[in-house]
């Protein structure tokens, strides 16, 4: 079988093929299983929801062009607060890569508390930081994973790290997928210079080669059983972008495994339209509710030069709370900035001395996920931040606001609609003392876990601790929704990492769990 | 366009008051006819890449639009107000302590302000020193440029 890349939306009728695998979902998790089972010598089928761009597709367009095209819901999904809540902005790719090709290319490992708690606590011996070790050498090397070094840091970013140093936080470096970077700034809106290595550039092609048929604009609505045994899958060939939801043409793909890789938010729709049932399924999400301080100086930083994301710090990590660097483009940067008209005005002018610094905690979780209430393809996602995460939140803003005084910020923009920014510290702690409706937080997220977990007991989780779906027997889950809790880092090399360890367990085991 | 002439009429006010700016006789100077115009027809095009955003953005739009009575106590619409009590009138909605109120701002003016800054004219006052889609050599930190 040759392998390529077919654009669904130029088929001119129903599409039916045969393969060892099929996965949906081209994202991290989707396209590692993919190149793993390929190497193996598998025929395998990806279906991937949202449409094919280039690199150099990609880097043509302007920051909201690549919102509108690629990010799920034209850039406009968010979590509905339930209660105290913020609406939570949720960032997710709907493209042949997935969210992969939006990422800051922040890569971490998930903490050795994390795996600690999942071996203690939640009885899960299979998910220690041993087993997993050789899955995230595998990809660490696949994706390139480098150190950024000091000297690529915007100033942006700089003045956080001096902030904090001189109250005693240490900032450190953070690795990213890249090669190359010359700083453009703009990570998650299409790097110019394609020096990210997201799952389209470092897995996809190789898989590919090795015969892989990918078909984009390809919407997946249910498994194909015969009694419990998965054999396929159906959906339909969506239509053009402007044209979201559009079905054109049905297609069915037979296969003798099937693997469900539509990431946290999708994913049960998969599961639940296909008849597995779990009271588990679309529940328990976490979102590592993120957020951003803006500081601003009295000189000019030109923050949009330099690795968008180059430091981090896991001081307060006990507390929950990790802060990484980041800057959004200008005009992104600018929504989020107080005051209309000559008020908003003057503020844009002084972009040029505006740093900004990110955060994010490590939640417990109270999202849920329910079908459209207007009937349109998105499910409804209702978050409700337990009083623990909201005080955590208003915490990370105050210390944040405290870096940028002590790195001589003039005063600092917090996060929260329509306040002017705050020239002292004691305004800032009055702000934490006194806080205002939660649902006044501008909160953003880009890592939701969680929604069909493992567990080692079918009454706690969807799947085993290999993705298998209890209750059927070929089918698998390998992306975010496995994982049994937050995890308090960026997620994408976790998943990675743990979709290799389910595809190599697939591979030993494959005359089983084919028969 | 999935705008009727009712909600074109509205947004463009609110796109107006949004983007205005003082000129150097410190009198409220607002963006071309053009430059609004533009605005409208990207955040049309925009909403068409969601299949549920149309109907929201289009209730937000009525939400902002018939809501001057309560801030400024005006019996008109967006659209009727004069520029520096449209501005004034925006400015007490995106402070408002009422937090779903103020999410409702927010959620009209972030695809707003995206997209009114990638018009080069709007983009040059943010002083971002190249297009979006243009590259540049990583400088070594607090060398010379
Ligand atoms: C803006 C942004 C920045 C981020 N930055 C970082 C970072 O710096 N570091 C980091 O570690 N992580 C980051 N992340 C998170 C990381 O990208 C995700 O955790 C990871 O990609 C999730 O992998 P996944 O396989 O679960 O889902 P995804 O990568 O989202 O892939 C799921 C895919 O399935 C497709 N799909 C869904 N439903 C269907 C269906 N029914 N039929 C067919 N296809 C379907 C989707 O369109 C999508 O392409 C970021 C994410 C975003 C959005």
């Amino acid at each position: 079988m040759t392998g390529e890349i077919l654009h669904g939306r130029e088929l001119s009728g129903p599409l039916e093929e045969s393969a060892d695998v099929v996965i949906v979902g081209s994202g991290a998790g989707g396209a590692v299983v993919a190149a793993q089972l390929a190497e193996d010598g598998k025929r395998v089928i990806v279906l991937e929801e949202g449409p094919h761009y280039t690199p150099e597709e990609v880097r043509a367009m302007t920051p909201s062009q690549v919102l509108r095209r690629m990010w799920r819901d034209a850039g406009m999904y968010a979590a509905l607060g339930v209660g105290q809540t913020p609406v939570i902005s949720l960032a997710m790719g709907r493209n042949v890569g997935g969210s992969s090709v939006h990422t800051g290319g922040v890569c971490f490992r998930i903490p050795s508390s994390v795996h600690h708690d999942w071996v203690k606590n939640h009885g899960l011996p299979e998910l220690s930081e041993a087993s997993l070790e050789a899955a995230y050498l595998d990809v660490e090397r696949r994706v390139h994973v480098v150190e950024v070094q000091p000297h690529e840091r915007s100033r942006s970013t700089q003045k956080f790290v001096d902030g904090a140093r001189e109250l005693g936080v240490e900032f450190k470096n953070l690795r990213r997928n890249t090669v190359d970077c010359e700083g453009n700034s703009r990570c998650n809106f299409g790097c110019p210079k394609g020096a990210k290595m997201s799952v389209d550039l470092s897995y996809l092609p190789g898989a590919i080669e090795r015969g892989v048929r990918l078909v984009s604009d390809a919407q997946v609505e249910r498994v194909r059983f015969d009694g419990t045994r998965a054999t396929g899958v159906e959906g339909w060939l969506t239509g053009p972008p402007g044209h979201y939801g559009a079905k054109k043409h049905r297609f069915t793909i037979h296969a003798k495994v099937v693997v469900i890789a539509c990431g946290t938010v999708h994913t049960p729709e998969v599961l639940q339209n296909s008849g597995v049932r779990s009271k588990h399924l679309g529940r328990h999400i976490t979102l590592h509710p993120a957020f951003r301080m803006g500081g601003l100086f009295d000189e000019a930083l030109d923050p949009w030069n330099g690795a968008m994301q180059s430091a981090y710090s896991d001081h307060y990590e006990r507390e929950g709370i990790t802060f990484v660097g980041m800057y959004p483009p200008v005009n992104v940067l600018s929504s989020g900035l107080p005051g209309v008209g000559p008020s908003h005005r003057a503020i844009v002018r002084k972009n040029r001395m505006i740093a900004v610094q990110g955060g994010m905690v490590h939640d417990e979780g109270g999202g849920v996920l329910h079908s459209s209430p207007l009937g349109g393809r998105e499910p409804l996602l209702t978050y409700e931040m337990v009083p623990r995460d909201l005080a955590r939140v208003r915490r990370a803003i105050t210390l944040l606001g405290e870096m940028a005084f002590a790195a001589g910020a003039k005063a600092v923009i917090p996060p929260i609609f329509g306040l002017d920014p705050i020239t002292s510290r004691s305004q800032l702690r009055a702000l934490e003392a006194s806080p205002p409706d939660a649902r006044k937080i501008e909160c953003m997220a880009f890592h939701p876990l969680g929604s069909a977990k493992m567990s080692n007991d079918p009454r706690r989780g969807v799947t085993d601790v290999w993705g298998a779906v209890y209750g059927a027997r070929g089918l698998y889950v390998v992306d975010g929704s496995v994982l049994p809790t937050s995890i308090g880092v960026n997620s994408q090399v976790p998943i990675m990492s743990m979709a290799t360890r389910l595809a190599w367990a697939m591979r030993d085991r494959w005359s089983r769990i084919s028969a | 366009m999935i705008f009727g002439a009712w909600h074109q009429r509205q947004l463009g006010a609110i796109v107006e008051a949004m983007l205005t700016d003082i000129d150097d006789g410190g009198a409220l100077a607002p963006p071309s006819s053009e430059v609004t115009r533009l605005v409208v027809e990207d955040l049309s095009d925009w909403l068409t890449h969601s299949q549920t955003m149309p109907t929201a953005f289009k209730a937000l739009i009525a939400l902002l639009a018939l809501l001057p009575w309560f801030f400024v106590g005006r019996l008109a619409s967006v659209a009727g107000l004069p520029l520096d009590a449209r501005i004034t009138y925006l400015e007490r909605f995106e402070r408002t302590k009422v937090g779903p109120l103020s999410m409702a701002f927010i959620a009209m003016k972030v695809p707003l302000v995206i997209s009114a800054y990638e018009v080069p004219e709007n983009l040059r006052v943010t002083g971002f020193d190249r297009g979006f889609t243009e590259r540049r050599r990583l400088p070594v930190h607090g060398g010379a440029r």
